[in-house]
């Protein structure tokens, strides 16, 4: 009997090791603009720490101040696979808090209920709520942070108009300002100056991480759509192979019913010839050979109806295992297109699966594409969007900048050449060249300073945590653009950083210098 | 009733109950060569869906891990 209606799902079984293995911990000291209440002497020290002596006693630091303030959550981990439990405990206690309490829900082992469940905590707006308030917080801090620069310049301009006036004093009175003196009014002056400078890097900063926390979060929401899609045509498929065996057992029942109908017939003929031998004997007077003859064969059909009942009862048996079979498959189908509906809503959309080609592409007028699956499923690629439509019209919309490379690969094979005399965007063409050099590192080797080599590289510099590493190629960039040397790659970096907090380097007139240092330092790298 | 009746109704029940024997006799080999059929059509059954269980393990376990990691890039 199949037994997936009733399947459990075991996806975090308790591991046998007790240690988790933890995920890398944020790093105390290490400049973070995610760390919002760092002052600006402590991010400026860590920028200056960065050596690897400095960074190792960081990191112990922090280890034993997480060992201190951690203590293991429970619940979710028994509800999470095991290479998540590392990245859990990596958590703030808070956000360990905050998880424990949506995943407490999943209790029902059963693999589809199990499904729907978890799709619940995925899909919970108090995860939104969360991100929301936090990107409030970042700008409700901006708004603090500007008073502050107003405080700070206010202060520096009075300190400076107090000094010049002081200054006149003591020459009037025929004196002169001792060096000691004016060195510590500059040094105020140059103190309030700071404070000022560090509230604008605050500033561009909590722009950045609201940003790339949108960035996030608009991530997240793209994976759970893939994911539900994903699901729903697991679950279909689980119908689909369910059919298949229901098919099966329908051959079964009507061979079942037909030989049930025989037997039933074959037992009818038999007590109709047992009334017309009766009959017979009756009509008998004299020869007691018919009479045996006949009596014979009433035994011998009374006989066979017996046999036949035996055998009609053993088809009836079978009929009916394999009719309860197929009605708890039914029923295990309604249950599994229940949980589809529940899952996927009215906004089912089919994805195709990785691996499955097309049976006929075709490069349109205007840099489109389209890549026909049959049954009128289709993707077609036009202004760097993938529309993917199921059979029964019902479309999803991919930027290209979110789509995976399952989705890319299905437009391999057709040749640059072809795309670009169709007029198809060059970041396209140059995902699909990406994705063949992936498979041929040897393009890879060579040190360059291609737009995306050093966006990568600079990603990798300041950290997943920063607000700064989640640059991309932007539409209407070249990937494979070459920035010559460390210069022009500074100067792409810079303007990244220009796009990506465009208000606050208006307002402040270029990019704090503590965020320059930050680009020093890594054109610096690159220059070695 | 005449003699040759009764000779045309023993042919008649000897038909009808050779017919009855083959149904009784071909019932055993049918029916297990029916539960055979049926086994492997559950066998395969029981394989897809494994094989699909472990893609739709696969695929929580993928979304578990963004959810957390999604908590913690938003720390």
């Amino acid at each position: 009997m199949p037994d997936s209606p009733e399947k459990t799902i075991d996806l975090a079984k308790p591991p046998k090791d007790k240690k988790t293995k933890e995920a890398p911990k944020e790093v105390k000291g290490i400049p973070s603009a995610t760390v919002p209440k760092k002052t600006t002497k402590e991010v400026d020290e860590a920028i200056s720490s960065l050596t690897e002596s400095d960074a190792k006693k960081i990191l112990e630091e922090s280890n034993d101040s997480q060992n201190e303030e951690v203590a293991p959550a429970t619940g979710i981990e028994t509800v999470i696979a095991p290479e998540t439990k590392g990245l859990f405990a990596s958590l703030k206690e808070k956000s360990k808090n905050f998880l424990q309490t949506m995943y407490e829900k999943i209790k029902n082992t059963e693999i589809v209920q199990n499904i729907t469940d978890r799709y619940q905590v995925w899909n919970n707006k108090r995860l939104k709520e969360r991100t929301d308030k936090k990107i409030n917080d970042l700008k409700l801090e901006t708004s603090t942070e500007e008073a502050k620069i107003t405080e700070s310049t206010q202060s520096a301009e009075e300190a400076k108009n107090e000094a010049d006036k002081a200054k006149m004093a003591i020459e009037a009175a025929g004196l002169t300002l001792s060096p000691q003196d004016e060195a510590q009014q500059r040094e105020e002056i140059a103190q309030y100056e700071n404070d000022a400078e560090a509230s604008r890097e605050k500033i561009l900063t909590n722009e950045m991480e609201a940003n790339r926390t949108e960035t996030i979060s608009k991530e997240f929401e793209t994976k759970i759509k893939e994911a539900r899609s994903r699901l729903d045509g697991r679950l279909e498929a689980k119908m689909n192979s369910n059919n298949e065996l229901l098919e099966s057992y329908k051959i079964s029942q009507e061979f079942y019913v037909e030989k049930i109908g025989m037997c039933k017939n074959l037992i009818e003929e038999q007590n109709g010839n047992i009334e017309k031998l009766i009959a017979s004997l009756a009509a008998i007077k004299k020869s007691e050979a018919s009479k045996k003859l006949l009596e014979k064969n009433i035994v011998k059909c009374k006989e066979r109806i017996q046999r036949l009942k035996y055998t009609l009862s053993e088809y009836e048996k079978y009929n009916n295992e394999v009719t309860s079979k197929a009605d708890k498959l039914n029923r295990a189908n309604a249950d599994l297109q229940n949980k589809r509906d529940k899952i996927i809503g009215v906004e089912k959309i089919k994805w195709e699966k990785p691996g499955t080609k097309p049976v006929a592409s075709k490069i349109l007028d205007g840099g489109e594409i389209r890549l026909d699956y049959g049954g009128a499923k289709t993707i077609q690629f036009q202004g760097d969007i993938f529309t993917i439509t199921d059979s029964a019209g019902k479309a999803e919309e991919i930027p290209l900048d979110k789509a995976k490379d399952a989705l890319i690969k299905q437009f391999q094979g057709l040749s640059a050449d072809e795309l670009r005399k169709g007029g198809v965007s060059e970041k396209f063409i140059a995902r699909i060249q990406a994705l063949e050099k992936a498979t041929n590192p040897e393009a890879t080797k060579e040190k360059s300073f291609k737009a995306k080599d050093v966006l990568a590289q600079w990603n990798e510099h300041v950290g997943s945590k920063s607000p700064f590493s989640h640059f991309a190629i932007e539409s209407g960039e070249d990937p494979d653009q070459n920035l010559a040397d460390p210069e022009g790659a500074r100067k792409f970096i810079e303007n990244k950083i220009k796009a990506g907090a465009p208000e606050s380097i208006k307002k402040f007139g270029g990019i704090p210098k503590l965020i320059l240092n930050q680009v020093d330092a890594f054109v610096k790298k690159l220059q070695q | 009733m005449k003699a040759p009746n009764i000779k045309k109704l023993i042919q008649q029940v000897q038909a009808s109950i050779t017919k009855s024997d083959k149904m009784i006799k071909e019932s055993k080999p049918l029916i297990e060569k029916m539960n055979k059929e049926t086994a492997v059509a559950e066998k395969e059954h029981t394989q897809k869906q494994q094989s699909i269980d472990q893609d739709i393990i696969k695929i929580t376990q993928d979304m578990d891990k963004a959810t957390v990691q999604y908590v913690k890039d938003t720390e």
